[in-house]
């Protein structure tokens, strides 16, 4: 397999008025071709950063970035007529113009051939579902449609690596899956994709492989399966109690994260994590406190391993 | 016919543009310049006598066309901004200043028609009579400061993109060009360093060559166009490196096109 994308000891800093205030630090990563790779961190993490470099729209302060074997200091040109980008979000698009014009709007920026237009345009539109509306006025669209408007502009080029900057911000669940399934189509067809997202089901469903990026850094790197083993020393438990004095319970430090549902008292849900992974124990110790009606140890999911991971960042 | 239905300077047209209806244009484009030459008319006959009115109304002929055209066309960039549409613009692999100059196609065109409304109202109100007899001359002199106008509003726009006020960017840089272009008064008035100023910017030597053509002042017509269309190719290259340079010191920076 070929490595589309190979960044080596990236770093960018942001002059401030207070400062240098530093956005990455010293990242490095590979995706090879054809995969969906996955940007997952908090707010000001510095997936946006990672991204606006990849594409050459910002400049690296340190390291190393190469784009098909191109760098993207010296040969942004090259990189820029085999890549494209979708910010979310409702802004890029202009109001006033159907979806069609506005396609040719882009057509022609992108050096597209008059003749070429129509056709690459119908398709384009098809792909993501809006044929039906090109002839609408962008205003009236709703969020998920413009999402995909942008989606399908940013296939003009056809481009064979793309950039989606949380591409389902927003969207309702419904349009939401729409995205996803287009998503998984266009990597059927082979392009890379490089994907941020906050809602990790979808990470866990679209990527290949995922990096895990906080304050500049990447401090896990994996396919999903790899990410949630990694948290093979967290133990989470969901348990049916029928409880009197629930107080104690949450009293109890041996219940790491307990969060408590009430069904009708006395009977309660609980979640919570343990040191102890043997699920005889712990139902042997719940039931000093309570009547264990059902538990069960929990499947990892990419939020688990999110959350866990995130948290012991925090305390390193 | 000539247009192209989905052109960049069409589309821009329609998804930036102020002016949509025929009934806003025609009231903008006929009864705005109008108050406008009737207003610095009065002032001028009023303070100076009627024999300066027609002077006067020459000048602001040409400024009021220049100012319809920076006008619009920084409003086109305005709206870009606000749609957040101007970076997409900027990635894609046609130069950036062509796209610029597409966009300015349409203010363009909307300050020719402002000029040659202006040239008929003149005549109707102000008995500016064309001199037909210079019909070459008038030809050029319209052609060269639409060109020197279009590169200076180019190299305005490029600049504005940088600031995140345009309006008030833009408010001064029309109230200099109206002092020191000599639109209400000639710039030989001004002090010697203020008058060098003034012939680097555009306008001064149109308005100088307007008001000769339409016998008011006497100086040579051709050489003051030629001056013009001089500052005008300067404006054009300093347009050209504005723009690399800025997309350079974009990347650098992270934001130099603020959205608004
Ligand atoms: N143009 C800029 N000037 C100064 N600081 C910036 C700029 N852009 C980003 N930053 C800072 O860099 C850091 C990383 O920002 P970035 O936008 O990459 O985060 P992110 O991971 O995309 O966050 P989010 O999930 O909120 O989109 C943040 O602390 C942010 O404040
Ligand atoms: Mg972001």
């Amino acid at each position: 397999m070929s490595k589309i994308i190979e960044v080596n000891g990236l770093s960018r800093t942001y002059k401030l008025k207070e400062g240098l205030k530093t956005a990455l630090d010293n990242v490095s990563f590979e995706v090879e071709k054809g995969e969906v790779f996955g940007l997952l961190g908090p707010n000001g993490a510095g997936k946006t950063t990672t991204i606006k470099i990849l594409t050459t729209l910002l400049l690296p302060t340190s390291g190393e970035v190469k784009i098909f074997g191109y760098d993207v200091v010296s040969d942004s040109n090259k990189i820029r007529d085999k890549i494209n980008f979708v910010y979310g979000g409702e802004k890029g698009v202009y109001g006033r113009l159907t979806a069609k014009e506005y396609m040719h709007y882009f057509c022609t920026l992108y050096k597209i051939k008059n003749n070429n237009q129509n056709d690459l345009i119908n398709n384009l539109l098809t792909l993501v579902q809006l044929h039906e509306a090109e002839n609408q006025k962008i205003h009236t669209f709703s969020k998920g449609m413009i999402q995909r408007l942008h989606i399908a502009r940013c296939l003009i080029n056809n481009p064979q690596l793309i950039f989606l900057d949380e591409p389902t911000i927003g969207l309702d669940p419904l349009g939401a899956k729409l995205l996803r399934d287009i998503v998984k189509q266009l990597s059927e067809k082979g392009i890379t994709i490089i994907l941020t997202t906050h809602y990790m089901q979808e990470a866990d469903e679209l990527c290949d492989r995922i990096a895990f990026i906080r304050g500049g850094k990447i401090t896990l790197i994996g396919k999903p399966d790899y990410i949630k083993k990694s948290c093979n020393n967290l133990n989470l438990f969901e348990a049916t109690l029928s409880i009197n004095d629930i107080e104690k319970l949450q009293k109890e430090n041996f219940f790491r994260n307990l969060s408590i549902k009430t069904i009708k008292e006395p009977y309660y849900i609980i979640n919570f994590e343990a040191n102890e992974a043997d699920i005889e124990f712990i139902m042997k110790y719940l039931s000093n406190f309570a009547e264990v009606l059902d538990i069960k140890k929990k499947e990892i999911s990419l939020e688990d391993a999110y959350i866990f991971h995130m948290r012991e960042v925090i305390n390193k | 016919m000539f247009i192209n239905k989905y052109g960049l300077t069409t589309l821009s047209y329609k998804a930036v543009y102020s002016y949509q209806s025929i009934k806003l244009f025609i009231l903008f484009r006929i009864v705005d310049p109008f108050m406008h030459y009737i207003f610095f008319a009065t002032l001028a006959s009023a303070l100076v006598g009627t024999s300066y009115l027609k002077f006067v109304v020459l000048g602001n002929i040409v400024y009021y066309t220049c100012q319809t055209m920076m006008i619009n066309f920084i409003n086109m960039f305005r709206m870009e901004r606000r749609y957040g549409t101007l970076e997409l613009n900027i990635a894609s692999p046609t130069n950036t200043l062509y796209v610029i100059i597409k966009k300015g196609i349409v203010p363009l065109l909307d300050s020719l028609f402002v000029f040659l409304i202006s040239i008929i109202l003149g005549g109707i109100l102000f008995d500016l009579n064309l001199p037909i007899n210079n019909i070459v001359n008038i030809i050029f002199l319209c052609l060269v400061t639409m060109f020197t106008m279009f590169c200076f509003s180019l190299l305005f726009a490029c600049i504005s993109l940088v600031f995140s006020n345009v309006n008030l960017f833009l408010n001064i840089t029309l109230a200099f060009l109206q002092i020191f272009c000599g639109v209400n008064f000639g710039v030989n008035k001004l002090p010697e360093v203020l008058e060098f100023i003034s012939r680097l910017l555009p306008l001064t030597h149109s308005i100088e060559a307007l008001r000769t053509i339409y016998r008011i002042t006497k100086y040579e017509v051709t050489s003051l166009l030629l001056k013009e269309l001089t500052l005008g190719f300067c404006y054009l290259i300093l347009s050209l490196i504005l723009v690399i340079s800025m997309e350079k010191l974009a990347r650098k920076n992270g934001e130099l096109f603020k959205d608004i």
